[in-house]
């Protein structure tokens, strides 16, 4: 029987594994209807014939509107406005800002210079790189608004040099991996923009909303550090290093002061807020560190566009499946039938929470918001959860995301970026996934972590 | 012989064709990009010196951001970069891949092709309809050829991959 198992190929293993899924839903009486398996039959044949997300959600939106349109009578003529509309929104405009003003600050001197600070303000403490690492880490992740930006930006850096100081490599990819998971929780955060557009929850409170879990990330990984590598040699403070450290980083320091001080007083946009990110890095990489060249500009502006193409239609598809589910009340009858199948609000989050942590392994941060947030967010509401709350819910999920195999995003750039194999990788994030499921299941059990500044 | 030689012709100029549009792509796309930039920062640098907004510089980088990001698709279909959830292809024996990366590409040129019919519709009754922007009072139908432009140039380039697949580019590592 065993060797029958192992003879078993993947393919053959999921078909049955699919097969008894579908069984087990027939007995129960869950079984859908004719053009739902026909759906679930195209999304896994594109899948399996190596479809991108983008056009597999082309085709669920068309389909959509051809098939599930009883009261609309809607069309594909209909899923090519609703491109038209979406990309035609200004609040979609802070997304690329703070897309460019993250590649400017990677490639310019602003990382390493923030790096310094942190170093010398963390030398009397053992397991201080590491713990300089992490708040270079949170207070790139409030200029950057990306995970995989925040850990190539500081681990570039910070690895080599944790390593040369006689840290383990497990513990020294852990942290960096890890730590740069912050850039989608501490504000400017692209996937908390991606949520607020799929689902008009406010940007700004978001943001708000994001601050608390980041530092609360912030601060159990310092202690982490601290705990695993307090038996590290230490030195004391110099004043003067720390001086120049400070005066060469100044402009580094200053920037999420005025960008999220910005943010928080109402005093500018998110997309104010990102245009004056860009307006900053440019000014300060270009003429006060001197280091970025005209050509860096050039590569900026193509790995900008790179992204901003993979996300628009993304976003473009996704919305106009969302606004045909709204209009033919299927997302309300899933709310129904999901609440009437589990009325019990701790039961809900948990089968949510167990949902998105599968997804975070299969999909990156973004892609997962723009398709799952409108579904899931009436879900989270209908039990009682508020709509800011669930935002942070979810991106802290997905930030977990990027840490599990077996294709977490910044466990395959790690893999790249330092060199390593991907078992070593894994082995590294497990304590630090393990430290971050105790982290999300504290901001859904205290809502006031993520929402004492949005009150 | 001779098909063998016609068929390498052929491919070298799929390949410079597709190159060739990569380029006039990248170059419009940043181009846009820099405009949206520009306008914003113009914006929020001129609410600060003389009080108020730059009128439509906002509308402007929307349009700017929607040439650049709907663009950036059939850039992206060239860079190999679209998001794909790689974990299936596990699922098959390796020495299936390339036939499947083969089929895959046509069935993506079947894709947008359809979109492509569909968004060239949508064009044409914008222009019928002469559908103007409230804000800048242009027509918006120049903006929005960028729609079916990208779905049309996306089938013909799938079509290219899937007749020729060494002109295929190697996928980026994502999940």
């Amino acid at each position: 029987m065993d060797a029958a198992l192992r003879r078993l190929s993947p393919l053959s293993s999921a078909i049955g594994s699919l097969a008894v899924l579908a069984a087990l839903l027939a007995v129960m009486g869950w079984l859908p209807g004719k053009s739902v398996i026909i759906f679930v039959v195209i999304v896994a044949g594109m899948l399996a014939l190596r479809q991108p997300v983008v056009l597999i959600l082309a085709v669920i939106a068309a389909y959509a509107h051809v098939f599930f349109t009883p009261k609309t009578n809607s069309s594909v003529e209909f899923l090519i406005q609703d491109i038209w509309f979406v990309v035609n929104r200004e609040v979609l405009l802070s997304i690329p800002m703070f897309i460019v003003a993250g590649a400017i600050m990677t490639r310019g001197a602003i990382a390493r210079r923030l790096i310094d600070v942190m170093v010398e303000l963390t030398a009397p403490i053992p397991g201080g790189l590491g713990v300089a690492a992490v708040l270079a880490c949170g207070i790139f992740a409030a200029i950057s608004g990306s995970s995989i930006v925040t850990m190539l930006a500081i681990g570039a850096i910070m690895y080599p040099a944790m390593i040369q100081a006689g840290y383990n490599k497990p513990f020294a990819l852990g942290i960096i991996m890890s730590a740069g998971t912050l850039g989608i929780m501490i504000p400017p955060s692209i996937p908390l923009i991606l949520f607020g557009v799929m689902t008009e929850v406010s940007i700004t409170d978001l943001f708000k909303a994001g601050i608390g879990p980041g530092f609360l990330l912030v601060a159990v990984f310092a202690i982490y550090s601290y705990a695993v590598n307090r038996r590290m040699a230490t030195r004391a403070w110099s004043f003067s290093a720390l001086g120049t450290a400070f005066r060469r980083g100044i402009w580094a320091l200053l920037l999420p002061v005025i960008l999220l001080g910005g943010i928080y007083s109402g005093y500018f946009s998110p997309t104010e807020a990102a245009a004056v990110s860009v307006l900053y890095a440019v000014i300060v990489e270009t003429f006060i560190h001197r280091e970025l060249k005209l050509k860096d500009y050039g590569a900026v502006l193509f790995e900008t566009v790179q992204l901003l193409g993979t996300l628009l239609p993304l976003l473009a598809f996704a919305a106009s499946l969302n606004t045909i589910l709204d209009y033919e009340g299927i997302a309300e009858s899933w709310v129904k039938f999901a609440t009437g199948a589990l009325d019990n609000k701790f039961l809900m989050m948990l089968g949510i929470n167990l949902l998105l942590l599968v997804v975070g392994c299969l999909m990156d941060a973004g892609s997962a918001i723009i398709v799952f947030s409108p579904l899931l967010l009436p879900l989270a509401t209908s039990v009682g959860y508020d709509p800011v709350h669930f935002g942070i819910i979810m991106n802290a999920n997905l930030e977990i995301g990027y840490l599990t195999p077996p294709v977490g995003l910044n466990l395959i750039v790690a893999m790249a970026a330092f060199k390593e194999n991907f078992g070593t990788i894994v082995k590294a994030a497990l304590p630090f996934v393990a430290i971050m499921l105790v982290w999300l299941v504290v901001v859904i059990a205290f809502p006031g972590v993520s929402l004492f500044l949005t009150r | 012989m001779e098909a063998a030689i016609a068929g390498t012709r052929l491919e070298t100029a799929a390949r410079r064709f597709v190159e060739g549009v990569f380029k006039i792509e990248v170059v419009v796309t940043c181009g846009a990009f820099l405009l949206v930039a520009t306008a914003l920062i113009a914006d929020v640098v001129a609410r600060e010196i003389i009080g108020s907004g730059l009128y439509g510089a906002q509308k402007f980088a929307v349009f700017c951001t929607a040439v650049a990001g709907l663009l950036g698709f059939a850039v992206v279909v060239q860079t190999g970069g679209h998001l794909r959830v790689q974990a299936v292809d596990k699922l098959f024996p390796t020495a299936w891949h390339p036939a499947m990366a083969r089929i895959g590409s046509l069935i993506s040129c079947a894709i947008c092709a359809f979109f492509a019919v569909y968004a060239a519709e949508f064009l044409e009754s914008s222009i019928q309809l002469n559908e103007t922007d409230m804000v800048l009072e242009i027509p918006v139908w120049p903006i929005q050829i960028a729609v079916p432009y990208l779905f049309a140039i996306s089938a013909l380039r799938y079509a290219l991959f899937f007749a020729f697949p060494a002109i295929r580019p190697a996928e980026k590592e994502h999940e």
